[in-house]
């Protein structure tokens, strides 16, 4: 670590917070933190007392860059990190009244701005051959607790003193008395005299802080990285603990951000009104960008969307990246950015696919046997012979798994406000790196930094794409080019689905034996060759700024150090980014041999498709090899794996502690079956449904975590349900056992859609997926029940990461539930229904006939057509576990409603018209309307459960259904049949009402953008059904048509 | 141009942008920032608002289909409890709900119309309900357990 040659970076700006004690002119004090040089960092003040800086408003002296204290005694913390829903502003607020003594009532908090006082000292890469700490304003790598945990009691320690001090003044009293004075409700107290004072009137009075306080503090113990730290109170209050529930009231620090979530007022970064930043209005700015990522678009018809109602500017953006228009309505600049025409030049991703014999998948795979040019293969842990050792081990298994690009899918889209004030440039963003936004800021606005500012908002999620600026070099370009106007850029989901920095492609390979050489042993450790092919975030973000954003990279030091400190690529000419090989290569167990090669494609065959950080990064794929593959490489040789791995965690007690007690909550009991017996059985069973638990551990980010999930397979439909799951951590000293419990339940929950949902393809440099009807994410009724444990340590043990920690195990565990339900092994991410059905041997396929056919006898067959196409099967629906259930999409797979919809739809305060309007939306994915006001407070309906089709339906199968009195029969009643002239004329009038008259009908031949109309029109399915039942009339029957 | 008169908790309002979603309306004019846009196309749940005390997603409803009707916000929607809490929303806290909480408010309001015609809802009745709402962060084991601890509390008051 060297904060030396770093300190010098920040020049004379930043050496305003070198001084050891500053004094207020106004009598305050500031308390800081002691930075390495043995001085405490000072600082803040200038940007706090700014008008509108950050969410600050109370008039406050200062206690440093991190506490102040207003007249009225309200304290309030300076958050240095993003808050993002991890809960990090109840930890610095909890931190602070834990020594103030105070109750959440005198507390509240407001976000740092980007300045070097506020870095994050605790993020650590492991890299290849060292740790290195990155130091960055930054909030990622799941690092905050343990950067805070120290530092913050410290800075409230000192402000302790300090008031206590100012209040032996103001009583009369010497600094000797301190041990006599306690604090409490807000107030100094001397014990003896029963003197009080309020912190607001000390805050007032108070002086400096003496030096003393710190060396009794041990003020070394800031440069220590690693090991135990003082617990500085003996009976805490708050930290390690679950606040009791209070009758009547919200149980103390809970949340304290939680009251402003429930009713609204929050203020995300596109919650940000012209009253936040003392402005009139706001313009809404909404870019238009190529499909093909990466290409450089101008727009055709400018003049034709200035002249859209409440267009105010349209104006190309960062070098052809973009084209924004810009209206005073957000609506408006939405509605306007959808009739902007593009001229594109294609860039490098045109020829950038994921699927088929030349996409990045079969390419990884094909690396492996060294069919693919231009790859380098790194031996991250080397290990002479072991392949060759392997190959001869009776028992060794290989396979390979393969996890597809995910987005983000932050709820909140990016957005970013950016004006021009006082020539000073600011931007209101959502961002977790505030010291890189205001690079970017610099960068696009093209000023030095002393003449930007980055206020940050609350985070929408952040999970990793709010690392990245590209939205705030977005924002500030668009007012720079109409004169610095305050501007609100908001990306429409289809554009952050889209153009999202996604978590990259990555193909494991993996050969490995629970034994070397021979039986395995009771202690056996095995080992494993362990090959990935994948590609450098860290590189890809540093190429990104320069190629795509910063043309000129010379000037733009300061934001290439600031992404090339998370891993050092760029500056040191490390090949290998530690990014694509985290997990795997610190893997917490001690196999007898370890082989770990880092595959890349090099040179001009890099990918300029985007990629980023994704909550848990490397990990999200590196976990989910390994702990598969060990359950599968010890399935085949008949191994109990969790036995393997108990034997490969020797050395390691707490990844050991946390996997013995979720064998114990989950009540999971492995068995040792051998994999093609248990195939056999399950397909000897005879039933569809199979049910089993899972296992899966990982440690990572300092902490240790083991999950059990419960898993039932359909295999008849491929559909898999996560029931239940059991997760243990241990992530050091927990400060906020219950908000860790959230991040844990959360973890798993978001590992669960990578898992089982999510998935992006591209073709040619489009990415195939735009909202969430394509690129879903779990939904309630999908979300299992979680039980959390936590391993707690004392205090004085470093708290450590648990933001990420879940989110590895949760894929892997399944998988393994999977496989052991049914001897089915899941090599591939999304885990979806078709995958499914594929890992199983068996490939449904689904032929449809769209031809529309003439009247006559074959009349049918075009009946046939329509009441086989997915409109009309869909609202047919299907059976799924006992309930009738609409299906949607168009073929050849037709997925349940995504919402959980039957057709025994009860009024729940809400019905179909929640979501479906009366007209269909011009948008791909949005709910279908209502039929055109065809109907009067229409409804969504199925018709019985008789009547379900299919896409495969048969001609004869279909013409018995509606011809059969029992199966055609609706709520009031059947609709006639063939038996009589009474019931063919009943027959007659009921089918020509619903195809001439239901508006649902009516609406399969109009069924809106991005979805397949049925075949041919009303007005021919009207006739064909005439024709039909003029045919049966006549005497013919079901029998006659042919199938 | 024609004027579509409504009524936003509880304050007559008017637009002439007859295809503006509420959602757009509520937020660059009313400044009511509480329902949030996440996906434009009503999968997700986050802009949801009452109409007549019914749930329906703000982003998809254009104003035009608004006029004459009561729109009730989640800025509003404690107002008639005696210390402008809704239960639900007391149930959100007291569970620990959110997280990053950018769909909560549209959670809450999903829930609070479930409650108020569904005072002891099933656990089916509250996946069916909820089905519609995303949560990215994973809340949705906190969502139930407040949904079940706000029940036989909504519509009693």
């Amino acid at each position: 670590m060297n904060l030396t040659t770093r300190a010098s970076k920040f020049k004379s700006r930043r050496s305003f917070f070198k001084s050891t004690i500053f004094s207020l002119a106004s009598g305050g004090i500031l308390v800081g933190v002691p930075t390495i040089s043995g001085a405490f960092g000072l600082a803040g003040c200038k940007f706090l007392k700014r008008k509108s800086s950050g969410f600050a408003s109370v008039p406050s002296h200062g206690f440093g860059p991190f506490i102040k204290i207003s007249a009225e005694g309200k304290v309030s913390v300076v958050c240095d990190k993003s808050e993002m829903g991890q809960g990090v502003t109840s930890l610095f607020c909890s931190l602070v009244a834990e020594e103030l003594e105070i109750n959440s009532q005198l507390i509240s908090y407001e976000f740092a701005p980007a300045e070097e006082v506020y870095i994050n000292r605790r993020v650590v890469i492991p890299l290849y051959v060292a740790k290195v700490p990155v130091h960055a304003q930054i909030t990622g790598l799941s690092s905050s607790t343990s950067d805070v945990y120290e530092k913050m009691r410290l800075a409230a320690a000192a402000a302790k003193q300090a008031l206590q001090i100012a209040a032996l003044k103001k009583f009369g009293l010497p600094q000797t008395q301190i041990e006599q004075t306690i604090l409490k409700e807000g107030k100094v107290v001397h014990l003896k005299s029963g003197q009080a004072a309020s912190f607001g009137e000390l805050a007032q009075a108070s002086g400096p802080i003496s030096e003393e306080f710190f060396k009794r503090y041990k003020l070394g113990s800031y440069k220590k990285q690693e090991g135990n730290l003082p617990a500085p109170k003996a009976n805490l209050r708050f930290l390690g603990k679950v606040p009791p529930q209070q009758p009547g009231k919200s149980a103390d620090f809970l949340r304290v951000d939680a009251f402003s979530k429930i009713n609204g007022s929050a203020v995300f970064g596109i919650d940000v009104l012209p009253k936040h930043t003392g402005h009139e209005r706001f313009l809404f700015a909404v870019v238009v960008r190529g499909r093909e990522i990466g290409s450089s678009v101008s727009i055709q018809n400018n003049s034709e969307v200035q002249s859209l109602p409440n267009v105010k500017h349209v104006v190309s953006i960062l070098n052809g990246r973009g084209v924004a228009v810009v209206a005073s309505t957000t609506w408006h600049a939405i509605s306007a950015a959808r009739q902007v025409k593009l001229n594109v030049t294609p860039g490098k991703n045109v020829q950038f696919s994921t699927e088929g014999e030349s996409g990045i998948v079969q390419k990884y795979l094909n690396a492996f046997d060294n069919k693919t040019p231009n790859v380098t293969k790194i031996p991250v842990v080397p290990s002479i012979g072991i392949e060759n050792q392997l190959r001869e081990t009776i028992g060794a298994i290989e396979a390979k798994y393969v996890v597809p690009y995910v987005p983000h899918s932050t709820l909140e889209p990016m957005n970013c406000v950016a004006f021009l004030d006082g020539g000073i440039w600011t931007v209101w963003a959502p961002t977790q790196f505030p010291e890189a936004a205001l690079a970017a800021v610099s960068r696009a606005a093209g000023v030095p930094e002393s003449r930007c500012r980055v206020v940050t908002t609350l985070i929408g999620g952040g999970f990793g794409r709010r690392l990245v600026t590209d939205y705030i070099m977005e924002a500030v370009s668009v007012s720079k080019l109409i004169n610095g106007q305050p501007v609100k850029l908001i990306w429409t989901r289809e554009d952050d689905t889209r153009h999202d920095y996604f978590r990259p492609v990555a193909v494991h390979k993996m050969l490995g034996s629970p034994a070397l050489g021979g039986e395995p042993a009771a202690n056996s450790r095995g080992g494993i060759k362990h090959e990935i092919m994948s590609q450098s975030i860290n590189s890809f973000v540093v190429q990104d700024y320069i190629a795509c954003i910063v043309p000129d990279k010379l000037k733009n030091q300061k934001l290439l150090a600031a992404f090339a400190r998370i891993g050092a690529v760029a500056l040191n000419n490390l090949p290998l980014d530690p990014f694509s090989v985290e997990g795997a290569y610190e893997t917490h167990y001690d196999f007898q041999r370890h082989n770990l090669v880092s595959g890349e494609l090099t040179g001009a065959s890099v990918p300029a498709f985007p990629i980023g950080y994704w909550r848990s990064v490397g990990h999200s794929h590196t976990a989910f090899a390994i702990e598969c593959f060990i359950d599968e490489m010890c399935s085949e040789n008949s191994v109990n794996a969790i036995e393997f791995r108990k034997n490969c965690l020797h050395k390691n007690s707490r990844a050991l502690g946390v996997l013995q007690r979720v064998l114990q909550i989950s009540g999971y009991n492995p068995s040792a079956q051998k994999t093609s017996q248990h195939k056999t059985q399950v397909k000897n069973s005879g039933t569809a449904l199979h049910r089993a638990k899972g296992f899966a551990c990982h440690s990572g980010w300092g902490s240790s975590v083991a999950a059990v999930a419960d898993v039932s397979v359909d295999v008849s439909t491929g559909a898999i349900v996560v029931h239940e799951f059991w997760v243990v951590v241990d992530c050091g000293f927990v400060v906020q056992p219950d908000i860790v419990k959230q991040q844990v339940e959360g973890g798993i929950i978001f590992g669960l859609s990578a898992a089982l949902k999510q998935e992006i393809t591209v073709i040619n440099g489009v990415v195939q997926q735009s909202n969430f009807h394509d690129c879903d994410i779990l939904r309630y009724h999908e979300s299992p029940k979680i039980n959390v444990e936590i391993n707690q340590q004392p205090a004085n043990v470093n708290p450590t990461g648990v933001g990420e920690l879940p989110v590895p195990v949760a894929a892997p565990a399944v998988a393994n539930a999977v496989a052991n339900a049914t001897g089915m092994r899941l090599r591939r991410m999304p885990f979806t229904p078709v995958r499914v059905i594929q890992a199983l041997g068996v490939f449904l396929m689904f032929i449809f006939n769209l031809q529309a056919r003439s009247d006559g006898k074959t009349a049918f067959d075009y009946l046939h057509s329509v009441a086989s196409h997915p409109r009309c099967v869909n609202c047919h629906g299907i059976l799924k576990n006992g309930e009738h259930v609409p299906t949607v999409g168009n073929g050849p797979v037709l997925q349940p409603h995504p919402m959980r919809i039957t057709s025994v739809y009860p009024n729940l305060g809400g019905d179909c018209i929640t979501c479906h309007q009366k007209e269909n939306i011009p948008l791909v994915g949005a709910p279908p309307g209502a039929a055109n006001n065809l109907m009067k407070d229409f409804l969504w309906q199925m018709p019985p459960t008789t009547m379900i089709l299919k896409l495969n339906i048969g001609k004869k199968e279909l013409c018995e259904i509606w011809t059969n009195p029992q199966k055609n029969a609706g709520k009031n009643g059947d609709r006639g049949g063939v038996s009589s002239p009474e019931a063919l004329a009943k027959m007659r009038k009921e089918f020509m009402h619903h195809v001439s008259d239901d508006p649902l009908v009516h609406w399969a031949f109009q069924p809106g953008i991005g979805r397949t109309a049925a075949p041919g029109s009303r007005e021919q399915l009207i006739s064909a059904m005439d024709s039909w039942i003029g045919w049966l009339e006549q005497g013919n029957r079901c029998g006659q048509l042919s199938n | 141009m024609a004027k579509y008169n409504f009524n936003v908790n509880g304050k007559q309002v008017s637009s002439e942008d007859s295809d503006m979603p509420l959602l757009w309306f509520l937020r660059d004019f009313l400044s009511l920032t509480g329902a949030k846009y996440g996906c434009g196309i009503a999968r997700c749940g986050a802009c949801t608002v009452h109409i007549d005390g019914k749930s329906v997603r703000s982003c998809v409803i254009p104003v035009k289909d608004v006029e004459g009707k009561n729109v009730t916000t989640i800025e509003a929607l404690g107002s008639s409890s005696e210390n402008g809490i809704h239960p639900v929303q007391q149930a959100w806290l007291d569970e620990n709900v959110p997280q990053c909480g950018y769909c909560q408010c549209g959670q809450i309001m999903q829930a609070a119309a479930l409650l108020q015609v569904k005072p002891n809802p099933s656990d089916a009745e509250i996946e069916i309900a909820m089905s519609g709402n995303l949560c990215r962060c994973g809340t949705y084991p906190r969502i139930k357990k407040a949904i079940k601890l706000a029940s036989g509390m909504v519509g009693a008051q």
